[in-house]
C-alpha cells in the first residue's frame, strides 16, 4: 500500500456519516450588501488606510492621471500589457517619448527586477468592505507585473465593486474553475515583524495606485 | 454556542451548596451568603451530605473519581428548589461539567435537573431576587475579580460588578486586563507553581495600580491566590469573598 | 542557550527561565496586550458569533468528509496541473521534498512561511541533502539567521525587539546598525531580492486547499510568499492533510476570521489563490506546482472524533495571544513547534505524551483560549481530556498514555474520591484539618513562595450553619 492509501484508509477506519452530503451551513452572515454609493466610499477609505493611493478619474481622463503619477514618482520605465484595452489606452495616450512602454512578456529574469520602476494592470472586481483589488493575471497582463516591480498601478472600474469577497466569488462563479493564479491585493506590501512596528514596502511593491474610473450614470 | 438562560421568579426555598473551599477556609463566606438569601425572605436548606463538587479531581485528570463524586451531590437535591453555589468555579463543574459527564449514564437526566438549577450567587441576587442593596459603609474604592469559570463558563462576568454598583459608597475601579486569570487554577498552583506565582504578581499589581483599597471576587480559589499574595507582601489591599463584602455593608 | 535545545519536556526549567528574562516577558506582553485589542475592534461590524459558528461549521464539515474530500482535492489539483504528493511521516515529507529538489538539481530553495515545515524540519533535511533553505518571510529570516525557531506561529520573531534584531542582522549580513525597523525591513528586502531570482525551487505553506477548485489559498502581507511562488521555476507547497476545504465559499468566511483573529486584521495585503502551474500563453509563474499532503499523525488523531477536534485548527494564533501562559513564558518554552494552548493538545498527538505530558497541566484551564478561537475548538475540554489519558485513567489510544501517573497521586484522588461519597468521614477529615491548622507549615512550596499559606478555620460553614440554627 502507498502512503496515500495507508491515510486514506486510516481516516476511513472512523465511521463516516452520510458521505458526499454536506449539512447546508447557514451563510447568512456573510451576506453584507452595501449601496453603489457607500460600496465607493468605502473601497477608498479602506484602502487608504492601507496606505495605497486612490485616484478618482473618467473613462476619458484616467491616462492623464496615469501620466500625473508616473511623471510625479519619476517613473521612466513602465511594465504593461499590450492587448488589454485599458493597456492599449495607456500606450496610445502616452506616446510622448517621456517613458519607456515595456511589454512584461519580453523582459525576463534580471531586467524585470532591476529596470521597471511600475507596473500596470488592469482588474477584475474590487471588495469594497476590505479596500481589495482582484487580479487575474494572464499571458499579457503576467504575475510579475503586479508583483516585482516597486510600484504597482492598476486601474479598477467603480462597477465592478463588489460588498465583499463573498459577494465577488459568488457573482463571478469562481467555484467553477480558476485561472492559474487569482490575487486579492489591498494595499503596498507591509510587515510587523520587528517588534510590532508597520512597515510598508516589504518583499512586494513598495507603493500601489489605484486608478478608481468613476461613471457619472 | 452559549444559550441564553431563562430566570425562575423568586422560589420560596433553595439549597445551598457551600462548597469545600468554604465550608473548611472560608465558612464565614458562606454564612454571609446564606443571609444574603435570607434577607430576600428564601428559606436556604443546607443538604448535611455535601462534600465537593469533584472539580479537583475532573480537572487533575481523574474522571472516574469526579464521577463518583459528582454522583453522590446528585443525591442531594430531590426537590425542585433552585441550588445556590457562592462559587463560580463549582457552579461551572455542577451546570457544565455534570451532564457531560453522565451522559448516556442512568444518572443523566438527574444530572441535568441538577445543572438546570444551579445559580451562581450573585447571579442569582441578581437576576432571580432582582436585589436592592443599600449601602452603610464608608467610602471605599473596590476593585472585583470575577473567576474565569463564572466568566466563561457561567457567562457571569457582569452580575458581580452589577451588585458593587449598588452600594452607593463603593467606587468599583476598572483594571488593567481584567478578564485575565490569576494564576490559581487548582493543581496548576501547585503543578506550575513559577508560572501561577507570576500570575498572581501580575493581577495583585494591576488591582494596586487602579488604587483599590479592597478586593472581592466570588470564588474562594481566586480569593485564597490574590489576598495569599497581597498578605504575603503585607499590601495595603485585603481581600474578600463577595458575599461577606455585601453582607456586611448592606446590614 | 541555541533555541533548538528547548524540549517540551524540560517546560518547567524553561518556563523559569523565560519568567526571569524581564526583556523577554515586556516583548510578548507588549505585543500580546495590542494584538488582543486589535483583534477585538476588528470584528466589530460583524456578527461574531455568528461567524464563528459559520467557521466552526465550515471545518466540521470538511473534517466530516475528510477522505472523500482529500480524493477530491487530488483530483482537482492534478486537472489544474498541480501534482498531488502524500507523506505519512515527517521522514516521508522531507523525503518526497528532497526528492523533488534533487529532480530538478536544485542547489537553493526559497522558502515562504509554512509552520508544517517546521514541523517536519525541513530546513534540516534539505541540508543534509546539500541544499540551502533560505526563509523569505522577514520573522522566518530574522530568526533563521539566529539559528532559532519560530517563537510564534503568525509573528516568528516575536521575542526579539528592534535592538536585538539590529545586532543580529549586523553581525550575519553587515547590515548599518540601527533602531528604525523600517531600515532593517529595507535591508533585508535589498538582502533577499536576488535569491529569490536565483533559487531553483520556491517552498511555501498553503492555509486552505479547495477541493471543489483545486486551489492552494495562500495569506499574506509581505509578497515573500507570491515572490516564493511566482519566480523559482518549481513550487512546492507542504500542509496538513486537514488544511481542505470542501467548496471554494467556505474560503471567505475563513479568511475574514483567520486575518481578524491573528492580527485584527480585516484583511491581508494579498490572498493568493494559486490553481496550476503557468498554462497556454501565460510568460511566467511556475513551471511545476506540487502539493505534499502531510500526516504525521493527523490521520490517527482524526480516528477519535473528541481529538479529531484539534483538526478544526486554521493556525490564527489567536489562542496564543489570549493565553495567560503563553503571554509570561513565550513560545520557545513550550519546546515544540506549536506553541501555546492549540499546541498543547496537537503536539502530545504528534509527539505522545512521554515527552509532552507535562503541557497539558500548563494551563489554569481559565478558558481564554476557547473563547477566543474562531472556529470553536473546545481547548480546555480538550486539555482535560489529555490530562486523564496522561495519567492513565482515560479511554484513548494515545501515544505515552499514563506516563504522567504517580501512584500517590492516584492514591490521594482514590482516597479523596471515596471521602467526598462518605460524608460521615469526610466530616471526620474536616475536623482533623480544623484540628492540625495550627499545625499547617508556614511553608508549602511552591504555594507559599509568594502567598501565604490557606489557615483552615476553627470551625467549619457546616458548623456554623448548625450553631445558628439551634440560637
Amino acid at each position: 500500500m502507498s502512503a496515500r492509501d495507508r491515510i486514506l484508509s486510516r481516516l476511513r477506519e472512523r465511521a463516516a456519516p452520510a458521505p458526499t452530503q454536506f449539512t447546508e451551513l447557514d451563510y447568512s452572515v456573510m451576506h453584507r450588501p452595501l449601496d453603489a454609493a457607500v460600496r465607493k466610499t468605502r473601497f477608498i477609505e479602506s484602502l487608504r488606510a492601507a496606505r495605497a493611493e486612490v485616484i478618482e478619474t473618467t473613462e476619458a481622463t484616467w491616462t492623464d492621471a496615469l501620466a500625473k503619477v508616473l511623471d510625479s514618482r519619476e517613473i521612466t520605465a513602465l511594465g504593461l500589457g499590450e492587448i488589454h484595452p485599458w493597456a492599449q489606452a495607456a500606450r496610445r495616450d502616452l506616446q510622448d517619448g517621456r517613458r519607456r512602454l515595456v511589454s512584461f512578456a519580453s523582459v525576463k529574469g534580471r531586467e524585470a527586477f532591476e529596470r521597471l520602476e511600475a507596473g500596470l494592470t488592469s482588474s477584475c472586481g474590487a471588495i469594497a468592505e476590505t479596500g481589495s483589488v482582484c487580479l487575474w493575471p494572464d499571458a499579457d497582463e503576467p504575475r510579475s507585473l503586479s508583483l516585482i516591480p516597486p510600484v504597482h498601478i492598476v486601474v479598477v472600474d467603480e462597477r465592478h465593486i463588489y460588498s465583499s469577497f463573498f459577494e465577488l466569488q459568488s457573482a463571478q462563479s469562481w467555484h467553477k474553475g480558476l485561472p492559474s493564479n487569482a490575487l486579492l491585493i489591498s494595499g503596498p506590501s507591509k510587515t510587523a515583524d520587528i517588534e510590532q512596528t508597520l512597515v510598508f514596502g516589504a518583499h512586494g511593491p513598495k507603493a500601489l495606485v489605484v486608478l478608481l474610473i468613476t461613471r457619472s450614470d | 454556542m452559549s444559550t441564553v438562560k431563562l430566570y425562575p421568579p423568586k422560589p420560596e426555598k433553595v439549597y445551598f451548596f457551600g462548597t469545600c473551599l468554604i465550608d473548611v477556609f472560608y465558612p464565614g463566606a458562606g454564612l454571609d451568603a446564606v443571609s444574603l438569601l435570607e434577607r430576600e425572605n428564601i428559606e436556604v436548606l443546607f443538604p448535611d451530605g455535601q462534600t465537593c463538587c469533584g472539580q479537583p479531581a475532573f480537572t487533575s485528570g481523574y474522571r472516574a473519581q469526579a464521577i463518583d463524586v459528582a454522583r453522590h451531590q446528585l443525591r442531594l437535591f430531590d426537590e425542585p428548589w433552585p441550588i445556590i453555589v457562592p462559587s463560580g468555579s463549582c457552579g461551572g463543574m455542577m451546570r457544565r461539567h455534570y451532564p457531560e459527564l453522565f451522559d448516556g449514564q442512568p444518572e443523566e437526566q438527574a444530572a441535568k435537573s441538577v445543572a438546570e438549577r444551579i445559580f451562581e450567587l450573585t447571579e442569582f441576587l441578581v437576576h432571580v431576587c432582582h436585589v436592592r442593596l443599600k449601602d452603610h459603609g464608608p467610602d471605599e474604592r473596590v476593585a472585583m475579580h470575577t473567576s474565569c469559570s463564572a466568566r466563561r463558563e457561567m457567562g457571569l462576568a457582569d452580575t458581580g460588578p452589577a451588585l458593587l454598583r449598588q452600594l452607593s459608597n463603593v467606587t468599583l475601579v476598572e483594571q488593567a486586563r481584567a478578564s485575565e486569570c490569576c494564576g490559581f487554577g487548582g493543581t496548576f498552583s501547585v503543578k506550575h507553581g513559577k508560572v501561577s506565582q507570576a500570575m498572581v504578581e501580575d493581577k495583585c499589581a494591576a488591582i494596586e495600580a487602579a488604587q483599590a483599597e479592597h478586593l472581592v471576587t466570588s470564588d474562594c480559589g481566586c480569593l485564597m491566590n490574590i489576598d495569599g499574595h497581597f498578605k504575603y507582601r503585607k499590601a495595603k489591599v485585603h481581600g474578600e469573598h463577595i458575599a461577606s463584602y455585601l453582607w456586611r455593608r448592606s446590614s | 542557550m541555541s533555541v533548538k535545545t528547548f524540549t517540551p519536556a524540560a517546560f518547567h526549567h524553561q518556563s523559569a527561565q523565560a519568567l526571569s528574562n524581564p526583556q523577554l516577558r515586556h516583548n510578548f506582553r507588549g505585543a500580546m496586550d495590542g494584538l488582543m485589542a486589535k483583534r477585538l475592534g476588528s470584528f466589530d461590524s460583524w456578527d461574531i458569533e455568528a461567524l464563528r459558528d459559520l467557521g466552526q461549521g465550515i471545518r466540521q464539515k470538511a473534517l466530516r468528509h475528510l477522505p472523500d474530500l482529500l480524493e477530491q482535492l487530488e483530483a482537482s489539483c492534478q486537472r489544474n496541473g498541480i501534482t498531488v504528493h502524500w507523506a505519512e511521516s515527517a521522514d516521508d515529507a522531507g523525503r518526497v521534498i528532497t526528492e523533488l529538489c534533487k529532480a530538478r538539481g536544485a542547489q537553493s530553495v526559497i522558502k515562504g512561511k509554512s509552520m508544517v515545515s517546521e514541523e517536519v524540519e525541513l530546513n534540516a533535511r534539505l541540508a543534509e541533502a546539500g541544499i540551502e533553505a533560505l526563509e523569505s518571510d522577514l520573522g522566518e529570516y530574522i530568526v533563521q539567521m539566529a539559528d532559532e525557531t519560530p517563537s510564534h506561529i503568525i509573528m516568528p520573531a516575536i521575542h526579539k525587539n528592534t535592538a536585538d534584531i539590529s545586532t543580529l542582522m549586523h553581525q550575519r549580513t553587515g547590515t548599518r546598525e540601527t533602531n528604525d525597523a523600517e531600515e532593517l525591513t529595507h535591508a533585508a528586502r535589498a538582502q533577499l531580492r536576488d535569491r529569490f531570482q536565483t533559487a531553483d525551487v520556491g517552498i511555501s505553506g498553503v492555509n486552505f486547499a479547495v477541493a471543489e477548485t483545486g486551489t492552494l489559498c495562500l495569506v499574506e502581507n509581505e509578497g515573500n510568499g507570491r515572490l516564493t511562488t511566482t519566480v523559482p521555476p518549481v513550487h512546492i507547497a507542504i500542509t496538513g492533510i486537514e488544511k481542505v476545504v470542501a467548496e471554494f465559499k467556505d474560503v471567505p468566511p475563513l479568511y475574514a476570521l483567520l486575518t481578524r483573529s491573528a492580527i485584527g486584521q480585516n484583511v491581508t495585503t494579498y490572498f493568493n489563490m494559486i490553481s496550476g502551474p503557468w498554462r497556454g500563453q501565460e510568460v511566467d509563474g511556475p513551471e511545476e506546482v506540487h502539493l505534499v499532503l502531510v500526516d504525521n499523525g493527523r490521520s490517527r488523531m482524526y480516528q477519535d472524533e473528541e481529538y479529531a477536534e484539534t483538526l478544526q485548527c486554521i493556525r490564527c494564533g489567536a489562542c496564543m495571544n489570549h493565553c495567560p501562559v503563553y503571554t509570561r513564558v513565550g513560545g520557545h518554552t513550550y519546546g515544540t513547534t506549536y506553541p501555546g494552548p492549540i499546541g498543547k493538545i496537537l503536539m502530545p498527538h504528534l509527539l505522545g505524551l512521554n515527552t509532552t505530558k507535562n503541557l497539558p497541566t500548563a494551563s489554569s484551564l481559565c478558558g481564554a483560549c476557547g473563547e477566543v478561537c474562531p472556529v470553536r475548538i473546545p481547548i480546555p475540554k480538550l486539555l482535560v481530556r489529555l490530562r486523564n489519558e496522561a495519567v492513565g485513567e482515560g479511554k484513548g489510544n494515545i501515544e505515552g498514555a499514563g506516563s504522567a501517573r504517580r501512584p500517590m497521586e492516584a492514591m490521594g484522588w482514590k482516597l479523596f474520591s471515596w471521602l467526598a461519597r462518605h460524608p460521615r468521614c469526610w466530616r471526620i477529615g474536616v475536623r482533623v484539618v480544623q484540628a492540625c491548622r495550627s499545625a499547617v507549615p508556614k511553608r508549602v512550596a511552591p504555594w507559599t513562595d509568594n502567598r501565604v499559606r490557606p489557615t483552615p478555620a476553627a470551625t467549619s460553614l457546616k458548623q456554623q450553619l448548625a450553631q445558628r440554627r439551634r440560637s
